[in-house]
């Protein structure tokens, strides 16, 4: 066969081949663009950029070479067979499959076979190109760009990477802290940050690593607060770096004998009273958010004497005696001041025997108070 | 060894054969181009068709223009074996004994007609088996051969017509092709009738010897087949085997039994004599495909579920012809 016969559908033929390979190289090394590119930026490596941009030469050269050299470049007989799909009736593959035979039909057949070339043109054959190929190849390599441009943003320091953005929308995870009476009778306030009791939820969301409100276990009229169903002691509690679940109980229990000298309480809730009565049923002070236990006020008698809601500071003195204490003080201060007239300290000592003679703790700032005590 | 002159006449005693033909038929260009093709090839042809399209004109006319002794045989059905193959009677010698003598029967012509064909028995279609495959005849255990080339060219009505015996497989394998005559169109009716009118005599005149024919096979054999157009002929036979690797799902559809290697040997053979009748010196998968039919057509043994949604042998060659298409690429 002579080797410029062919030569024009040859070279249309290769180039084929060559854009064929091409493209597999491309979608080959826009795929390895795209992963590496993504991954440098989900995983923040700066670097990343230049080891994409360079696989991208390497796996399409290593693709795109061999496949041109061991695949897709034209042999003769590929050559033939397509210059016979232009209607040459299976002359041209024959005659290469006679190449060398010396017969006159061999040769009767290979001019046959030319004179059939020579009134086709090498432009007649048209480039076959898969278009799936083309596609798919094009849009790899839209993501490679895509990518590449997001590497070259973080690596600029324009964007976060991957990673940074996933951390920082990160949701936070929440948890259930659900407070409820067990057994008694009582409320459960939460203490705001004005120290004011609220009325809250049973249950109140968290975030991990967070800290639940501070709650105060109130008791109801005639019950004292024993203990939180986990065994902590106190009616305030708060649960701090929450890491999981809880549900706790409050444990009230009754007074043993209410009608002694049990004074009237106000709800802690209902913030300030005016405490004009005295006792305290709807003017009960603001209790303290932070008292220490058995600080809630209630005046209660002998009954409540060893309950610690009863006692005060160390839960064994008897707020009683403390007031004993306070009002012998304050009447020996009262006396010695010489500031004052007698009138006045009639009058003092007056409104302190008067608190006195009450001895019940229902002093005019309302008995439900805590504060105070 | 082909020379160019072999070639060139070729072209010529073909040119002439197709001239004198159409001397005396009218029409019918496949048929006639489809005879003499099986008959450079070395085939035998059955014709079908209605009766009096002009099967058997056309065979008659074929013996003309081969200039080749020519016999017919009416198949009837007590159309008996010896009385196609010959048989031994007894005469007497110039002494005066007695001896049996072959008495050659009229399979003994290069050109057999069985004209009608189907009407006989099928033990009688069947002494013509040899005689076609072989191109012998063994008559009381001895062999006789055949005068070269030899071919038995049949005719049969469509097996729909009442007293026909379907012609056993094996026979039907041993015709190259199988051509089916239409009737003709109306303006070759009209040319027919005129023609018939002046004289119903053939008068086309002798075109090329037995050897020149043998001849013309032997050039027409070296005619070289790429291996690509090779295989695809292989493939298209095998395709029509339900059972067969490269089963077309036609195949598996529609086809109880599939054609048979002869078939391939036939497609090959005839495709050579076309390529060179077209003026080519390969064989292409174009000539392959046309000759697909009347070799493959009669090979095919369709299934109750192609003759019940009244699927042709043609219908599925061509359903399988489509289906191979994507090997030529």
């Amino acid at each position: 066969m002579k080797d410029d016969l062919l030569r024009e559908h040859s070279k249309k033929l290769k180039k084929e081949a060559a854009i064929k390979s091409a493209l597999y190289g491309i979608l080959a090394g826009a795929a390895a663009l795209s992963v590496i590119g993504l991954f440098s930026w989900i995983f923040a490596f700066k670097e990343g950029l230049f080891v994409a941009l360079a696989a991208f030469a390497l796996v399409g050269t290593a693709v795109g070479l061999p496949l041109y050299f061991f695949a897709f470049k034209p042999k003769r007989k590929e050559i033939a067979r397509r210059v016979d799909a232009l209607g040459l009736d299976e002359r041209v593959i024959t005659m290469v499959e006679l190449d060398g035979d010396s017969s006159e039909l061999a040769s009767l057949q290979r001019k046959d076979a030319e004179r059939a070339i020579s009134s086709s043109k090498g432009n007649a054959i048209k480039l076959a190109l898969s278009l799936v190929l083309v596609c798919v190849t094009a849009a790899v390599f839209a993501v490679g760009i895509g990518t590449t441009t997001v590497d070259a943003l973080y690596y600029a320091g324009a964007i976060e990477s991957g990673i940074g953005i996933a951390e920082k929308n990160k949701k936070p995870e929440l948890y259930t802290l659900s407070y409820e009476i067990g057994e008694g009778e009582g409320t459960i306030y939460r203490v705001d940050e004005n120290k004011n009791f609220r009325e809250m939820d049973p249950a109140e969301k968290v975030e991990a690593g967070g800290s639940g409100s501070i709650v105060y276990a109130y008791p109801a009229r005639d019950w004292v607060f024993a203990e939180w169903s986990d065994g902590y002691p106190l009616p305030y509690r708060q649960f701090t770096e929450v890491d999981r679940d809880y549900a706790v109980f409050a444990r009230f229990e009754k007074l043993d004998d209410p009608d002694d000298s049990e004074p009237e309480r106000g709800d802690p809730a209902e913030g300030k009273g005016d405490g004009d009565d005295g006792s305290g049923q709807e003017g009960s002070g603001e209790p303290n958010p932070s008292p220490q236990p058995g600080q809630t006020g209630d005046g209660a008698g002998e009954a409540g004497r060893d309950s610690a809601n009863n006692q005060i500071i160390d839960g064994s003195t008897y707020y009683g005696d403390e007031f004993d204490n306070a009002h012998d003080d304050a009447m020996g201060r009262v006396d010695s001041d010489g500031s004052l007239s007698d009138t006045q300290k009639d009058a003092i000592s007056d409104y302190l025997d008067s608190i006195e003679k009450d001895g019940s703790g229902n002093d005019s700032d309302g008995g439900g108070g805590t504060g105070e005590n | 060894m082909v020379t160019e002159n072999d070639i060139r006449q070729f072209s010529t005693q073909c040119e002439e054969i197709f001239k004198q033909i159409r001397r005396d038929v009218i029409g019918q260009k496949p048929v006639v181009e489809g005879t003499v093709i099986a008959m450079i090839a070395g085939g035998n042809v059955l014709l079908e068709g209605v009766p009096g399209v002009g099967k058997t004109r056309l065979v008659r006319s074929l013996g003309r223009v081969f200039d080749l002794p020519f016999s017919r045989i009416q198949f009837t059905p007590d159309l008996m074996p010896a009385d196609v193959t010959g048989t031994n009677i007894i005469v007497k010698d110039e002494n005066g004994n007695s001896r049996f003598s072959f008495q050659k029967g009229p399979v003994f012509a290069n050109i057999v007609l069985a004209d009608e064909i189907n009407r006989a028995t099928p033990k009688t279609q069947s002494a013509l088996l040899e005689a076609m495959q072989e191109h012998t005849v063994t008559v009381m255990g001895e062999s006789r051969k055949l005068p070269e080339p030899f071919f038995v060219l049949a005719t049969q009505n469509p097996i729909e017509q009442d007293g026909t015996y379907p012609l056993p497989e094996a026979q039907m394998d041993r015709f190259m092709f199988k051509l089916l005559v239409p009737n003709p169109a109306l303006s070759e009716l009209m040319d027919i009738v005129t023609m018939t009118q002046k004289t119903m005599a053939e008068v086309a005149d002798k075109a090329c010897t037995g050897e020149q024919l043998l001849r013309m096979r032997e050039t027409a054999n070296k005619i070289p087949v790429a291996e690509d157009v090779l295989r695809y002929a292989m493939v298209l036979t095998s395709a029509t085997h339900p059972d067969s690797e490269c089963a077309s799902s036609a195949a598996k559809k529609y086809v109880r039994v599939g054609a048979s290697p002869r078939a391939g040997q036939a497609l090959i053979s005839a495709a050579k004599v076309m390529a060179l009748i077209k003026g080519r010196l390969n064989v292409a998968y174009a000539d392959i495909d046309e000759l697909a039919y009347p070799v493959l057509r009669h090979r095919i043994k369709l299934n109750f579920e192609a003759i019940a949604e009244r699927v042709s042998a043609d219908d599925i060659i061509k359903m399988i012809l489509t289906e191979i298409e994507k090997i030529k690429k």
